[in-house]
C-alpha cells in the first residue's frame, strides 16, 4: 500500500490502535445494555433472600411458601397467606414482573435491564 | 524513533470522541439527572416510588413513601390513633380539615354517582368478613338489611372540619379513595422537590408524571382472569386505578362474593370484573374505580364520557369489554 506523504509505519499503528480501542468499547457497551432476564430476587420484609438464576431449574423452600424455577421462568407454588393470591398469579419471566404476597411480606422479581421491561408498574 | 505527525493525534482525539459520544448517545436526560426507587409493605399493599431528579432522588423517594404512610395512618379505619377509628367505635366527631375534607369530595362523589360510591358501606365489609376479620360464608338476608340500615351517605353530616353521626351506628371507611388521595399526596412531594419525573405505585394505584428515559412511563393493565396482563398504557401526567373482583373473594357454591360492595342492595356488585379507569389524578381514578364497579358499563361509560380527563375500560365476568371514546388513546 502506497503510504501517505509525511507518515510513518508508526502512525498506522497508532491508528489502528485508536480504532480497536473505539470499536472494542462499543461492542463493551452494548453488550452491557442488551442483557436480558437471568436472575430472579426473592425478598422478604424488604430483605434480600436469595438470588435465583432463571437458567437453572430450582425449588426453594421458605418458611411460609414454596418457589420453583422451572425453564426460565419463576412462580410461587403455595403459600400459607389465607388468599393464595400470589400463587394464582402463576409464572413471571420478563424482567419488571414481579409476584407479591403482602401477608408474607415476601416478594419475588425478576431483574433485567430497563430496555427489556414490558411496564414500569401494573394497575391491578 | 517514532514520529507522530499532527493528523496521528487528530485521529486519537476523533477515536476518544466517538467512544464518549457513544457512552452517552442514548440518554436522552441530562447526565446529571439521577434516579432512586424505593419500594415498601404500606397502607395493607405493596407500594413503589420511582425518581428521576437532578438531586438527591433517595431523599426524594423516602419523602413521598413517608408522606403516604403519613396520610395512611390517618385514614386507616383499623388504625387506633386514627380519627377515622374514634368516630366509628366510639362516636367521636372527626375534627381534622384533612379527613373532612376527603370526606366532603367523598360526598360529591356520591352525589354525581347515584350513590355507587359511598364511604359509610364499612357496615357491610364488617357483616361480610371483608375487614380482616374473613367469615367466608355470606351473611343472611335478614342481616343484610340491617346492616343496610346503617348504610347511606345521609347518615353522617359534614360541616367545615368536622364530620358528626346522623345515626349512632353508622361507621365509614376511606378504603376506596384514601390510597389514590395517598398517591396524589406523594406526587405532591416530590414535585415540591423538584423531581422532574417520577412513577408511584400503591398497590396498583398509580400516577406517573413527567417522563422517564426513552419516553412516558408504561402501565400494565392486569386481566380479570388468569393473572397476566391485557394492555399496556403508556401516558404522563396521569393517574391509573383498577378496581377487581379477582384480589379480595371468596367462593362458595361455585359463586364468587367480592368486597366491592353495592350500597342500594347491601350484596357484592355483579355484572363487572374489572374497571381501570385512567383520570388527571389518583383520588379520582381511586374513587371512580370502584363506582364504576358498581354502576355496570352502560352507566358507567355514560358518565365517564361526561367527564374531562377520565377515560375507563370495563371487562364483565364474561370477559366482554367496554371502553370510552379516549381510552385507546393511552394503548401502545
Amino acid at each position: 500500500m502506497e503510504r501517505l506523504k509525511g507518515t510513518s509505519i508508526y502512525d498506522y499503528l497508532v491508528i489502528l490502535i485508536s480504532v480497536a480501542i473505539a470499536a472494542a468499547m462499543t461492542i463493551v457497551f452494548f453488550r452491557m445494555r442488551t442483557s436480558g432476564a437471568e436472575y430472579a430476587g426473592v425478598a422478604v420484609n424488604g430483605e434480600m433472600q436469595k438470588e435465583l438464576l432463571l437458567s437453572k431449574d430450582y425449588l426453594l423452600e421458605l418458611d411460609s411458601m414454596n418457589i420453583e424455577v422451572k425453564n426460565g421462568r419463576i412462580r410461587i407454588t403455595s403459600s400459607e397467606c389465607p388468599r393464595k393470591i400470589c400463587v394464582e398469579s402463576g409464572w413471571i419471566s420478563s424482567p419488571g414482573q414481579s409476584l407479591i404476597c403482602i401477608p408474607n411480606r415476601t416478594v419475588v422479581f425478576i431483574r433485567g435491564h430497563e430496555k427489556d421491561k414490558i411496564y414500569d408498574a401494573v394497575t391491578y | 524513533m517514532m514520529q507522530l505527525h499532527i493528523n496521528v493525534r487528530k485521529c486519537v482525539a476523533a477515536a476518544c470522541f466517538l467512544c464518549f459520544t457513544l457512552l452517552t448517545v442514548s440518554c436522552r436526560r441530562p447526565v446529571s439527572e439521577k434516579y432512586a426507587e424505593k419500594s415498601r409493605f404500606l397502607m395493607g399493599t405493596y407500594c413503589t416510588v420511582k425518581v428521576y431528579t437532578l438531586y438527591n432522588p433517595e431523599e426524594a423517594a423516602a419523602a413521598a413513601m413517608f408522606r403516604m404512610h403519613e396520610v395512611y395512618e390517618k385514614f386507616n379505619h383499623l388504625n387506633e390513633g386514627s380519627p377515622v377509628y374514634g368516630f366509628n367505635n366510639y362516636g367521636y366527631p372527626v375534627e381534622d380539615e384533612e379527613v373532612a375534607a376527603l370526606a366532603e369530595k367523598s360526598g360529591k362523589i356520591n352525589a354525581i354517582t347515584g350513590g355507587a360510591f359511598d364511604i359509610t358501606v364499612y357496615p357491610l365489609l364488617e357483616l361480610w368478613g371483608f375487614n380482616n376479620s374473613p367469615v367466608e360464608v355470606p351473611p343472611d338476608r335478614k342481616e343484610i338489611k340491617k346492616a343496610l340500615r346503617r348504610v347511606g351517605a345521609d347518615k353522617i353530616k359534614i360541616t367545615g372540619n368536622r364530620i358528626v353521626k346522623k345515626k349512632d351506628d353508622v361507621k365509614i371507611t376511606f378504603g376506596s379513595i384514601a390510597k389514590g388521595y395517598a398517591v396524589d399526596e406523594a406526587a405532591r412531594v416530590l414535585k415540591q422537590k423538584g423531581v422532574s419525573g417520577a412513577l408511584i405505585d400503591a398497590g396498583g394505584d398509580i400516577y406517573v408524571f413527567g417522563e422517564k428515559p426513552g419516553g412516558k412511563w408504561r402501565v400494565g393493565v392486569r386481566h380479570p382472569r388468569g393473572g397476566g396482563i391485557s394492555y399496556v398504557i403508556k401516558a404522563s401526567d396521569a393517574a391509573v386505578a383498577t378496581s377487581g373482583d379477582y384480589e379480595n373473594y371468596f367462593l362458595k357454591g361455585g359463586k364468587r362474593y367480592h368486597h366491592i360492595f353495592d350500597p342500594g342492595t347491601g350484596y357484592p356488585s355483579s355484572g363487572t370484573a374489572s374497571v381501570t379507569v385512567i383520570a388527571p389524578d389518583a383520588m379520582t381514578a381511586d374513587a371512580y374505580s370502584t363506582a364504576f364497579f358498581v354502576m355496570g358499563p352502560e352507566e358507567a361509560i355514560a358518565l365517564a364520557e361526561k367527564m374531562e380527563g377520565v377515560e375507563c375500560l370495563i371487562v364483565t365476568p364474561c370477559l366482554n369489554e367496554f371502553r370510552s371514546g379516549g381510552f385507546n388513546f393511552y394503548l401502545q
